[in-house]
């Protein structure tokens, strides 16, 4: 039995418009995965300063301002007496032992926590840690401080570079699909001129002639949409599998229903869009 | 049914196809329209069916004015009229069947009622056994008959045709006249371009000779 032309065409595409969608979904997924990431880095950035007496009213008052001065959250005080007994417990809980050095005890610090709003940019984090380190800096003797960020933080100052590229990809993978769907129409327009003509000929209108060409394309973009997101389900849970100890599983971002449809509807709009735009540049 | 008005059409170089053609076809003709290769006869006859336009002139064909007809309207005007073609232009991957009731699915009739109407066109013309089969397989004669079906199952008020009976022979040819004329009893006007002069003889019907781009002849034959 031989396999008409066209059927091998058909297929070809389909494999080649899944891999393309499979790179659409990996790259949509692994935005969403930098984007919640860096949205958790940013709830749990603190800043924690520590001074080695307790403070008085007046560093008090001082702390009190920073609330209104820069854009922050909420600030918890630890007081020595604090640290020591939260240094006792966790002394205990972890090696079932107390703290006996006195002097040790004496020379825990006294500390300010500094939370800041979830929404701040990476940048303005950073530069409102610096402001407010420096003013504590001029106006207390403070003894350290310590800025709590991690891999996902460092993500967060990347962030923007990061939508930027996988924008870029998308938009490029995008042009791709379009290319290969208008590559298809044309082949097939190519083998259906006759037809094509013979329909003009007798009365057809654009719309009549290029609709065969239109759901063809949409039904290749339905099957390639279907195959690659079984293969980025399959992608995802070996990357589950091979990536747990890099990145937490619970990290790695799904695909909502929502996004599913909104994404698959585009890649179909897609696809009907460029057989449209082939068969009216045909019949012109 | 047809209104030309001194009508002109020039190719780029210029080549001047058609110079000044005056042309009135009444409903219920029959025209046949004859003259030397070279002669116009072709783009005369892309005019009235509405492939190409007039450079100057007038052009009234079926109650369009194909001067003035926008881009948009003319697959309805193509719905009006019948065209048959020198080289038929029947789709092979459709069957028989199929190509003749592709005016009527165009035009939004029910595929169910389309192939009813196309089967009993089939049953009147001799070619019923033939509507499963792919154009590839049927003779010239067969196909011309199929390109005529197709041309008349809408029923149009005008029916053109290109050389239908082009490489048939005498008795075949006689046969897709006879077809073509007795459209003409139900008010349809028949165009046909010939090169038979034999046949035209015979038929005592109105004939048009063009020549260079101009009607030189126009009478009863």
């Amino acid at each position: 039995m031989v396999v008409p032309k066209k059927w091998i065409l058909m297929m070809m595409t389909t494999v080649v418009l899944s891999i393309c969608m499979v790179f659409v979904l990996a790259l949509y997924l692994g935005a969403k995965t930098v984007h919640q990431m860096t949205q958790e880095a940013q709830r749990n950035v603190k800043l924690e300063i520590f001074f080695k007496e307790d403070l008085g009213d007046e560093e008090l008052r001082w702390i009190d301002s920073l609330k209104t001065k820069f854009e922050i959250q909420e600030i918890s005080l630890v007081s020595k007496a604090q640290a020591q007994s939260l240094f006792v417990e966790l002394m205990k809980a972890d090696w079932g032992a107390m703290a006996e050095d006195e002097q040790l005890l004496k020379s825990l610090p006294s500390s300010a926590i500094i939370q800041f709003h979830d929404e701040l940019k990476s940048e303005t984090l950073n530069s409102v840690t610096q402001k407010v380190v420096n003013e504590a800096n001029q106006f207390l003797n403070y003894d350290s401080y310590i800025f709590q960020k991690d891999w996902a933080q460092w993500l967060a100052t990347y962030k923007k570079f990061i939508s930027e590229i996988s924008y870029g990809f998308g938009l490029f993978i995008a042009l791709l699909i379009f290319l290969i769907v208008s590559n298809l129409n044309r082949s097939l327009i190519f083998q259906n001129l006759k037809e094509i003509e013979v329909y003009h000929l007798i009365g057809a209108t654009d719309w009549q002639i290029a609709r065969p060409f239109m759901i063809r394309a949409i039904n290749i973009g339905l099957v390639s949409i279907v195959i690659s997101m079984g293969m980025t389900v399959a992608l995802r849970k070996l990357i589950l599998l091979k990536a747990n100890e890099i990145v937490p599983s619970e990290k790695i971002a799904s695909l909502g229903m929502i996004e599913f449809f909104v994404i698959a509807a585009l890649m179909i709009l897609l696809c009907g869009l460029s057989a449209k735009i082939c068969v009216k540049d045909q019949i012109k | 049914m047809i209104e030309l008005s001194h009508a002109y059409k020039t190719f780029p170089g210029p080549v001047h196809a058609l110079r000044n053609v005056d042309l009135h076809i009444q409903k219920g003709e029959f025209v046949f329209l004859t003259g030397p290769s070279g002669a116009g006869k072709t783009t005369l006859f892309k005019i009235l069916c509405g492939f190409e336009d007039v450079s100057s002139g007038k052009a009234q064909v079926a109650g369009f004015n194909l001067d003035q007809i926008k881009s948009s309207a003319k697959p309805l005007f193509r719905r009006k009229i019948g065209v048959v073609f020198q080289d038929f232009k029947l789709i092979s991957d459709k069957t028989t069947l199929e190509n003749v009731v592709l005016p009527l699915i165009i035009q939004g009739e029910k595929r169910k009622t389309a192939l009813e109407k196309g089967e009993a066109l089939l049953e009147k013309l001799g070619l019923i056994e033939r509507r499963n089969l792919s154009p590839d397989v049927l003779s010239g004669g067969e196909l011309q008959r199929i390109a005529i079906a197709r041309a008349l199952i809408h029923h149009p008020p005008l029916i053109m045709a290109d050389e239908p009976t082009g490489n048939l022979d005498p008795e075949r040819s006689e046969e897709i006249i006879n077809l073509l004329e007795n459209c003409t009893q139900k008010g349809t006007t028949v165009f046909v371009i010939t090169h038979d002069h034999e046949m035209v003889r015979r038929r005592k019907k109105r004939v048009i000779t063009i020549k260079n781009g101009e009607i030189v002849k126009d009478g009863r034959a």
